[in-house]
């Protein structure tokens, strides 16, 4: 894990891990599991929020919550 | 387990991720055969329907849409609920579980937690239509093979696929299931079952966990969710509590663990059966997206739609409202022309019929709001405007679907708090609920309509702009700016242990489905018929009451003197008609209480009649009109034009000055753009939220800040 960073600062990838439980337990749960290919669509209208692309889903998340999405 | 066959009446829950097309399938087996109502003990509402196989009934609940059942947000936990507790009344005795073929992967995780649970199972996958088109065929009777269930490939969309649904359900009564579980209990994991099962039980009533009912499974999620489980006693959650720490069990890491190798159970399976690509429909949603969530051009089209649906909700509901208030108008004539004139008959006509018209012309509004929401919603649409307004919205903590609500309530708060059912943040979703109806609905309108004549001349414009036009947009956004600032100041006070997140999926957009969205605009309007119409009527009939009646005699005496009085200025039939009603309502009961509450009102630069005016209000805002009629012996509202100019001529009898000064009527005005004066937004308030508090608490709120707003606006200009 030595190498990853948020999906913010890399703008795509592969998911490595998730830094926080709850965001997590919530990305599983919505079938978002770590070795699938992440890349950032587009922000939100002001910033905040990120359009992402997550394997074949199209995944909102808030700025705070994509700090949490390592990616390699 | 299987279903036992003795059993008449079968509970069968409806289960499966959000956008599964669940709700499609429980319209195409329910229809119009659909009611909504609580679960017993547990306070939300729940959807159910009732279907007739050979085996027996079967009662049909349509839960919630979840992705597991360890629930990250408030109303996912409905589901957790109801499966933590096999011995309640509202454990289903099967399952009907809804999957997208298309996105198969991540719609099986919450089917294998139901399936370890014991529950027997019956697979739809849904979407079958699209996925045949992609050239994606499954084969259900092999894939039924390796999960040990029956799985049935259909598309909601086709109504021939509910006959076959329904004998696949007959199937399950007969089915006997292969018990792999597809998630093996660890060691530890077993360690603390076993010791939560020797728990001694506190109460009589507290749940068994001998019972044979309480699977394994059943035990991990009331030790992974103990902290909240409703149906576990304060001195169990301490016993839970204090296993659970001397076992060293962490919860969350746990779930994720389980997660994990559920996927890892099951990943195998569906790849050998789909392959997943991006699939045409996809590629579709991308284009659309790239517009309509563009950083300028999605704001832009948002609010254009949302004008659009303004205007329609004015331009098309005004001639069915016409018709039902014309309808109900006649129908009083009717009843008047047929009746003899006795109480009963002014009841009928002035409270009852009055009262149920008063509920009824809102329908068409209603209706054509939640068909235009229903349609954005059925498309996908929804999820895109919560990503774009999510920050804005957050800032004054709410979430991005408030400002969905907020634009309905527009046209009336009620769809709008029925609309912040989707928030799934309890706090969000609150203070949307509180504010809102600050937002001003279009039940102002006439009022807004009668007073600004009396501030902005007609004929005044303003840089080539109708001045009255644009006081009547500075009372809108005056309404907007405060619904956002209380909403700020609110969110200081309401405390939630909800985590907020936005983490959501971005739906590929569909095509429209003619009965969802039928279904949807009959259910909403059917249960503001039913729901708020109830209150309407009661408030009607009593104000009726206190409006025609007074103490023994007095009524008689009004009716005399005013008769008097017109002979002695020699007034026409009509206008004697008109002063005989005037001087009664002043009489009545109404009247004496518009003199009572005159002290109040005077520092706002009302009278007696407008206080009145105001009492009749509370009840629903459009009834000012109708009432200053009344008072001002106009007999009919027919024409609001009639109304001002009575208005205007109306002098004070203790200044000799008019009544309606620019101050009185701007007081007034700042008055109805902030009073809490519906009764039927109160009722449903009540209803979203549970509880009485809330409605009173925002009816007090409301009512004391127009009042002080109101007292500034006159004091200052007088």
């Amino acid at each position: 894990m030595g190498t990853s960073k948020s999906i913010k600062e890399q703008k795509g990838g592969t998911i490595s891990h998730f830094g926080n439980e709850k965001i997590e337990s919530r990305m599983l749960a919505m079938g978002v599991l770590p070795g699938a290919d992440i890349r950032i669509v587009r922000s939100a209208p002001g910033g905040g929020a990120f359009y992402l692309k997550i394997n074949n889903q199209n995944i909102a998340v808030r700025s705070g919550e994509a700090d949490n999405i390592f990616v390699k | 387990m299987t279903l036992s066959p003795e059993k008449t009446t079968h509970t069968v829950a409806l289960l499966g991720n959000p956008n599964s097309g669940k709700s499609s399938v429980f319209n195409l087996l329910t229809g119009l055969n659909q009611k909504t109502g609580n679960f017993p003990g547990v306070t939300v509402d729940k959807k159910y329907g009732q279907l007739t196989l050979k085996e027996g009934d079967v009662n049909l609940i349509d839960l919630p849409g979840t992705y597991s059942l360890h629930p990250n947000a408030q109303d996912e936990r409905i589901v957790t609920r109801i499966f933590a507790n096999p011995l309640s009344s509202n454990y289903p005795d099967a399952i009907i579980y809804v999957a997208d073929i298309m996105q198969l992967e991540k719609h099986l995780l919450l089917l294998t937690q139901i399936k370890d649970l014991g529950l027997p199972v019956l697979l739809l996958l849904n979407m079958a239509d699209l996925a045949k088109k992609e050239g994606l065929v499954l084969d259900d009777d092999a894939l039924s093979k390796q999960f040990g269930i029956p799985v049935l490939s259909i598309s909601a969309r086709e109504n021939t696929y509910g006959p076959l649904i329904k004998e696949k359900l007959s199937a399950l009564f007969q089915h006997k299931e292969k018990s792999t579980p597809f998630y093996k209990l660890s060691t530890k994991e077993k360690g603390l079952v076993n010791a939560i099962r020797s728990l001694d039980r506190t109460m009589p009533d507290s749940p068994n966990f001998q019972n044979k009912q309480y699977t394994d499974h059943h035990i991990m999620l009331i030790a992974h969710h103990y902290q909240w489980l409703p149906s576990l006693s304060e001195a169990e959650r301490i016993q839970l509590s204090s296993i659970i720490k001397e076992q060293g069990f962490e919860g969350l890491r746990n779930q994720i663990g389980e997660t994990m190798s559920r996927y890892n159970s099951f990943t195998p399976i569906v790849n050998k059966f789909v392959q997943q690509n991006n699939s045409e429909r996809a590629n579709l949603t991308d284009k659309i997206d790239n517009i309509v969530t563009h950083k300028f051009l999605g704001p832009l089209i948002f609010f254009g739609m949302m004008f659009l649906l303004f205007q329609a909700i004015y331009s098309w509901a005004g001639l069915p409202m016409d018709l039902i208030e014309g309808l109900f108008s006649w129908a009083g004539e009717q009843v008047r022309a047929n009746l003899p004139e006795i109480w009963l008959t002014d009841l009928l006509v002035d409270g009852v019929i009055a009262g149920l018209g008063g509920v009824l012309v809102f329908i068409p509004q209603i209706a054509i709001l939640f068909f235009l929401i229903a349609l954005l919603e059925e498309v996908g649409y929804m999820a895109r405007a919560v990503f774009m307004f999510d920050r804005l919205m957050q800032r004054f903590g709410l979430n991005g679907r408030s400002i969905v609500a907020f634009i309905s309530g527009g046209a009336c708060a009620i769809p709008a708090i029925m609309s912040t059912r989707t928030i799934s943040n309890e706090k969000e979703r609150l203070l949307t609920i509180l504010v809102t109806p600050w937002i001003s609905c279009s039940a102002r309108i006439p009022v807004y309509v009668v007073l600004i004549g009396f501030v902005v001349p007609s004929t005044a414009s303003w840089m080539g702009f109708n001045a009255q036009g644009m006081a009547f947009m500075g009372l809108y956004l005056l309404g907007i700016v405060f619904t956002l600032l209380a909403a700020f100041v609110l969110k200081f006070f309401i405390k939630t242990e909800d985590s907020s997140f936005l983490m959501m999926e971005l739906p590929i957009y569909k095509k429209p489905m003619a009965r969802n969205i039928f279904l949807t605009v009959w259910e909403k309007v059917k249960a503001f018929v039913l729901e708020a119409g109830k209150v309407i009527l009661v408030i009607s009939i009593v104000l009726w009451f206190l409006a025609s009646y007074s103490m023994p005699g007095q009524m008689d005496a009004a009716t005399e003197q005013a008769n008097i009085l017109a002979k002695e200025q020699q007034l026409d039939q009509d206008a004697t008609d008109n002063l005989v009603a005037a001087k009664r309502l002043e009489a009545s009961f109404a009247g004496k209480f518009g003199k009572a509450i005159e002290p109040i009102i005077e520092p706002l630069g009302y009278d007696w009649k407008i206080g009145i005016a105001l009492l009749t209000s509370f009840a629903a805002r459009e009834v000012f009109v109708g009432t200053m009629a009344t008072i001002y012996s106009i007999g009919s509202e027919e024409s609001e034009l009639r109304i001002r100019e009575r208005m205007a001529k109306e002098i004070n009898p203790k200044t000799q000055q008019p009544v309606y000064t620019i101050a009185t009527a701007l007081s007034l005005l700042v008055f109805y753009v902030f009073a809490m004066q519906c009764v039927a937004t109160l009722a449903v308030v009540r209803r979203e939220t549970k509880s009485w508090k809330w409605p009173i608490l925002q009816f007090v709120f409301m009512t004391v800040f127009a009042y002080l707003a109101s007292l500034l606006t006159y004091q200052v200009l007088v």
